[in-house]
């Protein structure tokens, strides 16, 4: 099968710091990803290059057939493929919850509002949130920021999901609605790669794991073999502190 | 709740405007105000205060005998001074009318004012009568604007007030204006420093009333019983024309100002 | 100092004032519509990322704030007036100096305002594929624009009372009538109070309007 993603060589630095020096990274469809790693491993950063929310230095991103660093690729195109959930959520607290939902679908996909709106309230319905369509975000808690945050990602019929510590800003009884949705998502067949402390998370729902230190991928591997018999020493020194 | 909110407004205005003033008497040395802003009538060389109207009060408080100092305060300060009598008298080219007799009291006339009008050249504005329905500039609390406003009417839009007489010559030159209006000595002095401006002076005795300047003073002021005849001994003893010649360069007539009233 | 308070003078000029009542009226909501719209493009230039929109746009606000308004008046009437239309015209001048001082300041407003908004809420927008220009137009200036209103209400209520400048050419507004009376009677507080009043009562309004608006948006 032809990978959704190929990154080849891709390097990333902020001024003189060096973030991320040489990834190397394929993504199959359907496949869940799970990046791990301590903060400042460039995890992050390596996830936002994916949608060009970070501008990489070199090397080469290729999603769905086409290469974000060719400037003749309409990086809006790439966007609106690629759904993005934040650690903060960001949802627009200026809107109204399906608002929010139906806002790009109709704007990017030029969707008549009822049809954004029929796709809007059903992803809603399998977040558990249909009840809160006319809310507005600041009312809602963390948990279901979160839910309302994947769901709008997915009004965009993304083909790629990408998850950037999205449990980490909740409180510990929120986590588990959160994962709850992503697992079900992955159960669909979803191309997912996921930045996350969770580490229970990643050993169930991942199909691969990628361990990243000081913007290089030290190790990666099947849940199994990362977590059971981690070949590196440092995926091990890491791992002893967070399980 | 919002008239309540203005009458407070208002009357805190009041009380700030009353609170700033104090009366502060004269003694043996009379306290003479001025708006040194009107060449060549008065006007700052450097810090000193100079001018036809500075040499006309050294000579009439000469002759009656007093001491004084003057004080460049500012046109409405000066205003406000002389009204409430903290200054006992204010000279600056002061024009005497019947309006302002209303809040103060004037000395004799001891200027006459002669206005004149400015236009550009092919101008068909041969007399002040021609002004009406032109668009005319004068200088604001000047005897061309009282004059002016006599012949315009009060609220017409087309007599454009300014500060000063150099904006208002301004506007005559960018073409604001048809005309402007001035002091005689003003006029000729502008149009003698612009030659290439092609500007027309054009006179009107007849039409352009007389203005005379006095001297300003608060209502029923002891000053005027023995400024007046001092005025009128200089004017005779021909220092008056002394002074005059020294700034106009020529003689004054000064059987207008006895026989004004 | 208000014993002798004469009431029949403010009497007379109350029509005249009224008239430029009506003209500041005007003259302010004419330049408070076109500095707003002016500023927009001037506060956006402000955060380009391009040095030759920059760089023009730093370059306006330091001289709009940094220099009279008096000056900029005069400058405005006599120069750019005059050199746009060969003769000048008071309103046109007092409109055009307003706006453009206006623009200044609402250039500021504006960027202060949007740089108020986190930038996780134009990551959200771009992650969905819209463009800057739908990010800025449905994300961030609506959000940005509730904040600035505080801001622009300093902004309208300086303005309508900076407006009493434009007397210095003749346009026949309030304080210019103020001075119309001032002259003829010599006399300050019956023309100055008059005037202060008429101003309070306009930006009192203003100010309400702003606070109803402020509550709607």
């Amino acid at each position: 099968m032809e990978p959704i993603i190929q990154v080849r060589s891709l390097k990333k630095t902020f001024g003189a710091n060096v973030v991320l020096q040489d990834i190397n990274v394929d993504v199959l469809p359907s496949e869940v990803v799970v990046v791990i790693g301590p903060s400042g491993s460039g995890k992050s950063t390596f996830l936002r290059c994916l949608n060009l929310l970070e501008e990489p230095n070199g090397g080469e991103i290729i999603i769905d057939g086409e290469s974000l660093m060719d400037k003749r690729t309409s990086i809006a195109a790439i966007r609106s493929e690629v759904g993005m959930v934040f650690q903060q959520f960001n949802l627009f607290p200026h809107k109204r919850v399906i608002e929010n939902i139906i806002l790009a679908p109709m704007l990017v996909r030029k969707w008549s509002e009822a049809q954004a709106r029929a796709k809007g309230m059903e992803l809603l319905e399998k977040v558990g949130l249909a009840e809160k369509a006319e809310a507005y975000p600041p009312s809602l808690s963390g948990g279901q920021a979160q839910r309302v945050a994947i769901a709008r990602a997915l009004a965009m019929e993304p083909k790629i999901m990408l998850f950037d510590e999205p449990t980490s800003a909740l409180d510990p009884e929120m986590v588990g609605e959160v994962l709850g949705v992503m697992q079900q998502l992955a159960r669909e067949g979803m191309t997912m790669v996921v930045v996350t402390h969770e580490m229970g998370f990643a050993r169930e729902v991942g199909d691969r794991v990628l361990f990243m230190e000081q913007g290089f991928v030290v190790e990666e591997g099947s849940p199994a073999e990362v977590f059971g018999n981690p070949k590196q020493e440092r995926t091990r020194a890491f791992l002893s502190k967070v399980l | 709740m919002v008239k309540k909110g203005l009458m407070l407004a208002f009357v805190g205005m009041l009380a700030l405007s009353v609170s700033a003033c104090g009366k502060g008497a004269s003694g043996d040395v009379y306290k003479i105000a001025t708006d040194a802003n009107y060449a060549p009538m008065e006007s700052m060389d450097k810090d000193k205060i100079v001018g036809f109207d500075v040499d006309f009060l050294d000579a009439v408080m000469k002759q009656a005998g007093l001491k004084y100092k003057l004080t460049n305060t500012g046109w409405d300060p000066m205003q406000e001074y002389v009204k409430k009598g903290d200054y006992d008298a204010g000279v600056s080219s002061v024009s005497i009318t019947d309006e302002r007799k209303q809040s103060y009291d004037f000395s004799l006339p001891y200027f006459e004012s002669t206005n004149m009008i400015l236009v550009k050249e092919g101008s068909d504005i041969k007399s002040a009568l021609d002004l009406k329905g032109k668009k005319v500039a004068v200088q604001s609390s000047t005897t061309a604007d009282t004059l002016m406003t006599e012949i315009m009417g009060t609220g017409n839009t087309d007599l454009k007030k300014y500060e000063s007489n150099t904006l208002a010559f301004l506007e005559l030159d960018k073409g604001g204006v048809d005309a402007a209006v001035a002091d005689i000595a003003i006029v000729k002095e502008y149009a003698k420093n612009n030659p290439t401006k092609k500007f027309v002076l054009v006179e009107d005795k007849e039409n352009f009333g007389a203005e005379f300047y006095g001297i300003l003073y608060p209502k029923n002021s002891e000053l005027k019983a023995k400024l007046d005849p001092a005025i009128q001994a200089i004017i005779e003893n021909g220092k008056y024309a002394e002074i005059y010649k020294k700034w106009f360069g020529e003689e004054p007539n000064t059987a207008v100002l006895t026989g004004a009233k | 100092m208000f014993e002798d308070f004469r009431f029949d003078i403010i009497l007379d000029y109350v029509p005249l004032v009224l008239k430029g009542a009506l003209l500041t009226v005007g003259l302010s909501a004419a330049s408070i519509l076109l500095g707003s719209i002016l500023g927009l493009g001037i506060g956006f230039g402000k955060m380009s990322r391009h040095w030759y929109l920059r760089w023009p746009a730093v370059c306006y606000v330091n001289f709009f704030r940094g220099t009279p308004l008096y000056v900029q008046i005069l400058m405005v009437h006599f120069g750019l007036i005059y050199f746009l239309l060969g003769t000048t015209n008071s309103i046109i001048a007092a409109i055009t100096a307003l706006s453009l001082n206006s623009a200044a300041y609402s250039a500021e407003i504006y960027r202060a305002g949007i740089q108020s908004i986190d930038k996780g809420q134009t990551e959200a927008a771009l992650s969905l594929g819209l463009t800057g220009r739908q990010t800025m137009r449905h994300i961030i200036l609506p959000q940005a624009v509730k904040r600035m209103i505080p801001a622009f209400g300093n902004e309208f209520i300086t303005l309508v009372k900076d407006s009493s400048l434009i007397a210095i050419i003749a346009a026949p507004e309030i304080m210019y009538w103020s001075n119309a009376m001032r002259s003829q009677y010599m006399r300050i507080w019956e023309p100055y109070l008059t005037a202060s009043l008429v101003y309070f009562i306009l930006t009192y309004s203003l100010n309400k309007l702003l606070l109803y608006i402020e509550r709607k948006v």
